[in-house]
């Protein structure tokens, strides 16, 4: 059942989100094809470019980075929005009398969600490399890639967890919407702003949280005293793993624990507090 | 199995509010059953229990004996008083969309009716009227074959034609083996295809009966004895 909740939430997410990301990668195509067309970026950003020339270079730039942001909001928010409609809505009287548990139905939109946070990384990415990238750039970054993952075997153990931290917040951040949305459905008649105030009380209290735990875990681990003069590298290393790796392994505990209780909050509300009107 | 639905002491509070109140209730399969009360006196809330759309406050629920879940699911089909379908979809993948999730998804059957009534498989469901909107899902839930079918308010707010085409469809598409409940306050139109009713009032049962026996011993209709019972 897993597998048709995915493959049906696949195909209603895609309808839009496919558009959206389609239509970036087009305007990055078309921006850079003016840039080549007016002698390459460097030229059509000079002060010795035409005045159209420089204008509508500017405006691309601008667009640019406007349409990027909105398309990155608009994946996130969107993913939230599917998840309330689907199943805190007058939709919600099907999703939640199929024959699937409240899990199957989180997992199964979370990995949707996932893949278009993942999706939406890479083609913002790419629209990135459409539009400025040159030979040059890409002589150094690809060779960068690859050295990237040599490392990756001789990284020390804080780095690989800061890895995780990062590999899993993409998690937290659905989650955390999935928990917004649910705990936003228990106030009658305005499910939204619900949703919305808790999002907004929720992060503030995470902020501080996260911010009394690093100061908490920086003073104790006396990573606030960091001093590496003298030190070879290898020394420097070993010197902040040993302070690094306890600090990064409570963050990450926390991140954890943060996901779960999302999680198992959304779980709780749709199995015993459904309020569909 | 002697019933399909059980509810012993089934209790349903909203806050201070007693919608349903220590409601003890036995249905058997293979009936129709009309479950009549006016607005306000529980009968949605009874059905959103029957699919897990709400939990008891207190007692239980039981479909075949089991507490409602994933199983009971699978074989209780249920229509909602409101379009549940996600509207920018096309009837033909909605129907894909019950098949896929329910076994018992007859999806011939669902083409045949949608034939009949000349509805076009490629239409998107936001462009349908309300009463054809209304028809598509009457058509996916008596498509299933089901062993319960929860149908609340199906004949509310359409025109005298659309009730006859819904009944009928009711009585022609479910299974012999089956229940229907069908919640109303619309008895004159429902009356001719029911084997039982259940009167709910104030969240309380305060009839079930047989409709032979009504009109035999009470010398009445289903209709006339409503209007007595929940008079003003």
């Amino acid at each position: 059942m897993l597998g048709k909740l995915f493959k049906q939430e696949w195909r209603s997410i895609s309808k839009l989100l496919l558009v959206l990301h389609g239509f970036i990668l087009i305007f990055a195509i078309l921006s850079r094809i003016f840039f080549e067309a007016s002698g390459g970026f460097d030229v059509a950003t000079s002060a010795g470019a035409g005045k159209i020339v420089s204008v509508i270079a500017a405006l691309l730039i601008f667009f640019t980075v406007l349409i990027l942001f909105c398309a990155a909001m608009f994946t996130s928010v969107y993913i939230g929005y599917r998840f309330y409609k689907n199943v805190f809505t007058e939709q919600g009287y099907l999703t939640n009398t199929l024959p699937v548990t409240p899990t199957q139905i989180i997992v199964s939109k979370g990995l949707t969600g996932l893949l278009w946070t993942v999706i939406d990384l890479i083609v913002l990415a790419a629209a990135l490399l459409i539009m400025f990238a040159t030979g040059e750039f890409m002589s150094v970054l690809l060779p960068a890639f690859g050295r990237f993952f040599q490392y990756l075997s001789a990284l020390p153990a804080f780095c690989w967890i800061f890895l995780i931290m990062l590999l899993l917040s993409p998690f937290l951040t659905i989650l955390h919407l999935y928990f917004c949305v649910a705990v936003g459905s228990l106030v009658p008649n305005h499910k939204i702003l619900g949703a919305i105030g808790v999002y907004i009380i929720s992060y503030v209290a995470i902020q501080i949280l996260s911010t009394f735990v690093l100061a908490l875990s920086g003073i104790g681990f006396g990573v606030a005293n960091i001093d590496t003069t003298g030190m070879t590298g290898a020394e420097a290393t070993y010197y902040l793993g040993n302070l690094l790796t306890p600090m990064f392994l409570i963050i990450l505990l926390c991140e954890i624990i943060a996901t779960l209780v999302c999680f198992f909050v959304t779980k709780y509300i749709m199995t015993k507090k459904l309020n569909l009107e | 199995m002697n019933t399909i639905l059980e509810c012993k002491n089934l209790t349903k509070r909203y806050g201070r509010k007693t919608a349903l109140d220590h409601i003890n209730l036995s249905l058997r399969p293979g009936r129709i059953i009309g479950l009549l009360g006016p607005n306000g006196s529980g009968k949605t809330t009874m059905i959103k229990l029957i699919n897990g759309l709400l939990t008891p406050t207190e007692g239980e629920i039981l479909i075949r004996g089991m507490a409602p879940g994933v199983k009971t699911k699978s074989i209780v089909s249920y229509l909602p008083e409101r379009t549940y379908l996600d509207e920018s979809m096309r009837i033909a993948e909605a129907i894909a969309y019950f098949k896929d999730f329910y076994a018992d998804f007859d999806e011939k059957k669902a083409e045949q009716m949608l034939n009949k009534v000349h509805l076009d498989p490629s239409a998107r469901i936001k462009t349908l009227s309300k009463g054809n909107k209304e028809k598509v899902q009457l058509i996916l839930v008596m498509s299933r074959r089901a062993k319960l079918y929860c149908l609340d308010e199906p004949i509310a707010g359409v025109d005298p034609a659309a009730r006859d085409y819904i009944l009928s469809t009711i009585i022609g598409n479910y299974e012999p083996d089956a229940t229907i409940l069908l919640s109303t306050h619309l008895i004159t139109d429902v009356e001719n295809i029911l084997d039982e009713v259940v009167f709910i009032k104030d969240g309380h049962i305060t009839m079930q009966e047989e409709v032979e026996t009504i009109r035999d011993k009470e010398g009445k209709s289903v209709d006339d004895l409503f209007r007595e019972v929940f008079k003003c």
